[in-house]
């Protein structure tokens, strides 16, 4: 990824119903070191059909990662997960859980369904902040990423 | 009896005869003539009973004992002198002697003789042996041989009606017998009388009359021989009235005097039966005998009758007694059963055999609204109680077969369950049974209705408690997600505006961001803690084999970094078990008190001790701190939601811990308590049943 770096901004997917955490979000994400386009919808379906490229997401490019919040409307986190898990075209991506969600029952279930990770958002922003950054540097700058299709 | 019918009869007719002939005698004849001469007389060989010989050769018998006897009563002498019959009656005939005492009275002989009133009348039959069946009466004697007695009567008879054609004549009658009783000859014609005394006399077995063969010897049941009747009598030469009047009136005195009974008795008692007492016997006897006797028996009789009367008066008295008793018993028992019957709290009805409904109780009324006037029949039961015919006729036959088997093997009535329709035509559903008595029995409704609904609203309860229990896990759940998306919200933006415009804050202002900050992040550690005792409440144990040793090693270390500021020194013991539990409450019931324990103590290092013994069944474990202690006083209080010692200040924490921790020991089946006094350190100890319960 850091190969193509300069070239095109990594690709983020925020799936997040709540327009506070969306803008924390988007602020810690802000002083990232890495150049990416984050995309933020707010329920399951339309995260589904942005990921299928579906109706008005069908311009959007395909993400590198999604950041998906477990409790949403009309389609909620699990679900959306669950799909992604059984899509061939989609099964690759990575996912990160980012919820405000502390149960032990989320967490086993949202690993078993397959995500890669699991983040708990912290109340304190500073520490949200450093942990965005973490997330961050991990997907964007440590690991190696299945290469985009397009 | 036709000897002694003969005697008394014939007795009373001739004494009469003999006092008339006396006492017209007695005017004309001069008796003077034998006053002081000695009558002579005879007496033939063997006539038994009425003549017979004595040892020393002189005359004896009843009809020699009768002539001395008539003598002495007219004090006449008599001499006997002793020989065959035939010589005797020509004596007598000569003159020879005066009187024969045994003469048979014949048409023939009352020419060569004088009779006196005959005092004697016998019945002549023919004996045959015993075997002989070809004589039945005299009719068959025609071509059979024939013994009689010389001279005897049976002779002139026999001769007279030519009843044989061989005719054996003998001297004496013993003769003839023993000729017969020796095969020889083939009958003998005689008296019965005689000839039975004959008999006995000679000890002959083989020879019987002709009239006894369907009776006794002594009781012919056949008509004697026609014109063989005799009559004897007293007999004196031709023409002796004088003697004749004398000897008829002596006769009519001895047996106006009894002389005659008694010599009868005397003679022919040993071979006659006992006579039957004639009617005059009786009447005398009735008179002096059975009379008294009978009076004597009726005074006797009359006080044993009321002595007899007086007792059973007495017993008939406490058999009322003892009756009214059994039926005040009785009426009580009913009553008893009736106030049973009827205060029964199930329904009841009390059914005769015969169909008719005797009583129904009146829960049977308040329950299904029927009463007796209602349904008198089992019939009315049947039309009101199930209005389907076609269940009605399902119902008519179970019941029948339960009461039949019940009846059968003599048990209760098997339960069955019916759907019965009130008055109100409510249905309900009810289990009939009962209990056969004799020929009634007595139906117990168990109304199911009632436990129906009860279970219905029970079912209902149970998905009502489940649907909210299920609400609330679920309220909690979203309660602390979704407090703290805007908690974070609130907190984020303050911390977003402090580090973003930095410059334009003054301390104050930051001072103010820092403590919403703080009252920010305490209240979500309250979400999350209240969150937890939530999920304890309501959430499925999942019961695993869990390593402690290794759960309680992992705490230890996030302990560490938890509280970097403190020095901490954890010993766990090494014999910590393998448990059955659910891994993440256990493991937050030894997070909660190794972070009091760290949390709540002064001292430096911190020093924690974990350790656990077993009982046969159960853990006992302990945590042990040598931290600030808690005054016993608190020592129930603690365990108490929302319940702290401190402030906020001096320990922050939510007042949840330890109530999370007891919580989680009650679904494990344990206990949870401490020891600790202030200042000395405090130790928790809390039990695992070594077996599961299970629910």
């Amino acid at each position: 990824m850091t190969d193509n770096n300069s070239i095109s901004p990594a690709q983020v997917l925020l799936v997040e119903d709540n327009i506070d955490d969306v803008e924390l979000t988007l602020e810690a994400l802000k002083d990232s070191k890495v150049r990416m386009d984050v995309h933020v919808v707010s329920d399951g379906i339309a995260a589904m059909k942005f990921l299928r490229r579906q109706g008005e997401y069908a311009n959007k490019p395909r993400p590198d990662l999604i950041l998906l919040d477990l409790n949403l409307p009309l389609m909620d986190g699990r679900e959306v997960l669950k799909t992604v898990r059984n899509d061939p075209d989609l099964t690759d991506l990575p996912v990160v859980v980012l919820t405000t969600s502390q149960s032990e029952e989320d967490v086993c279930k949202a690993y078993k369904l397959h995500a890669n990770c699991y983040i708990s958002k912290p109340v304190d922003f500073k520490q949200f902040s450093e942990i965005v950054k973490q997330i961050e540097g991990f997907w964007f700058q440590l690991v190696k990423l299945p290469r985009r299709s397009e | 009896m036709l000897f002694f019918f003969s005697r008394s009869s014939f007795l009373f007719f001739l004494w009469m005869l003999c006092v008339l002939a006396s006492s017209a005698a007695a005017e004309d004849l001069d008796h003077g003539k034998y006053l002081h001469t000695t009558l002579k007389s005879a007496s033939e060989l063997d006539y038994p009973p009425f003549a017979v010989v004595r040892e020393d050769g002189s005359a004896n018998g009843f009809s020699v004992d009768l002539l001395k006897a008539v003598a002495a009563a007219m004090n006449i002498p008599v001499d006997f002198s002793v020989g065959p019959w035939h010589e005797i009656k020509n004596q007598l005939t000569n003159g020879q002697i005066d009187v024969l005492p045994f003469v048979s009275y014949s048409e023939d002989r009352n020419r060569v003789f004088d009779f006196s009133a005959s005092y004697m009348r016998l019945h002549g039959t023919i004996f045959v042996r015993d075997n002989e069946v070809s004589i039945q009466s005299e009719a068959d004697l025609k071509q059979k041989q024939v013994i009689v007695m010389r001279g005897d009567n049976a002779h002139e008879y026999a001769v007279k009606n030519h009843l044989t054609d061989t005719l054996i004549l003998t001297d004496t009658y013993e003769q003839a017998l023993q000729l017969l009783s020796s095969g020889r000859h083939d009958a003998v014609l005689m008296l019965q009388l005689v000839g039975t005394q004959l008999l006995k006399k000679l000890d002959i077995q083989n020879v019987v009359s002709i009239h006894s063969f369907k009776e006794t010897n002594l009781r012919p049941v056949g008509k004697p021989l026609s014109g063989y009747e005799q009559k004897f009598s007293f007999a004196v030469t031709e023409g002796n009235k004088e003697l004749l009047a004398l000897l008829n009136e002596g006769l009519a005195i001895v047996i106006a005097n009894g002389q005659y009974n008694e010599l009868y008795d005397k003679w022919f008692s040993p071979i006659l039966p006992l006579p039957k007492p004639g009617w005059k016997e009786l009447v005398k006897a009735l008179t002096f005998i059975v009379m008294p006797i009978l009076f004597l028996a009726a005074i006797i009789g009359l006080w044993i009758m009321k002595k007899e009367i007086a007792r059973k008066t007495k017993h008939l008295r406490q058999e009322v007694q003892d009756r009214n008793l059994a039926e005040q018993t009785l009426q009580k028992s009913e009553s008893k059963f009736r106030m049973l019957f009827h205060s029964a709290a199930i329904p009841m009805c009390f059914v005769k055999d015969d169909g008719s409904i005797l009583d129904i109780n009146s829960k049977l009324t308040q329950v299904f609204g029927y009463t007796l006037a209602d349904i008198p029949t089992l019939d009315h039961w049947w039309e009101k109680v199930y209005p389907d015919p076609k269940y009605r006729q399902w119902v008519r036959s179970t019941w029948a077969d339960a009461v039949t088997r019940a009846k059968t093997f003599h048990i209760d009535i098997d339960p069955v369950e019916y759907q019965m329709t009130c008055k109100n035509n409510e249905i309900r559903n009810v289990i009939i049974s009962g209990t056969v008595l004799h020929d009634h029995f007595l139906a117990t409704f168990v109304d199911l209705t009632e436990r129906l609904n009860m279970e219905a609203s029970l079912k209902q309860t149970l998905a009502d408690l489940e649907k909210s229990n299920a609400a609330l896990q679920q309220f909690a759940y979203v309660a602390s997600h979704d407090l703290q998306e805007p908690l974070r919200a609130v907190v984020g933006f303050l911390q977003l505006l402090e580090s973003r415009f930095t410059n334009h804050l003054d301390e104050k202002a930051k001072h103010y961001i820092e403590r919403a900050v703080n009252a920010g992040t305490r209240m979500q550690s309250l979400i999350n803690d209240l969150l937890r005792l939530s999920r304890v409440n309501t959430q499925e144990l999942v019961l695993k084999a869990t390593d402690l040793h290794r759960v309680v090693n992992d705490i230890a270390e996030t302990l560490t970094s938890a509280f970097q500021e403190k020095q901490i020194q954890v010993t766990v013991s090494s014999d910590l078990p393998m448990v059955i539990v659910d891994r993440i409450q256990i493991t937050s019931l030894f997070q909660n008190l190794m972070t009091n324990a760290v949390k709540y103590n002064e001292n430096c290092p911190a020093v924690i001790e974990i350790g656990c013994r077993d009982t046969a069944d159960e853990y006992i474990f302990h945590v042990k701190d040598n931290g600030i202690g808690i005054d016993p006083q608190f020592h129930e209080r603690i365990f108490m939601i929302f319940q702290r010692l401190h402030t906020r200040q001096e320990y922050s924490g939510t007042g949840i811990g330890l109530a999370l921790c007891q919580k989680i020991i009650d679904r494990h089946h344990g206990r949870i308590w401490l020891e600790s006094s202030q200042n000395e350190g405090t130790t928790f100890f809390f039990t695992l049943p070594k077996q599961r319960k299970t629910k």
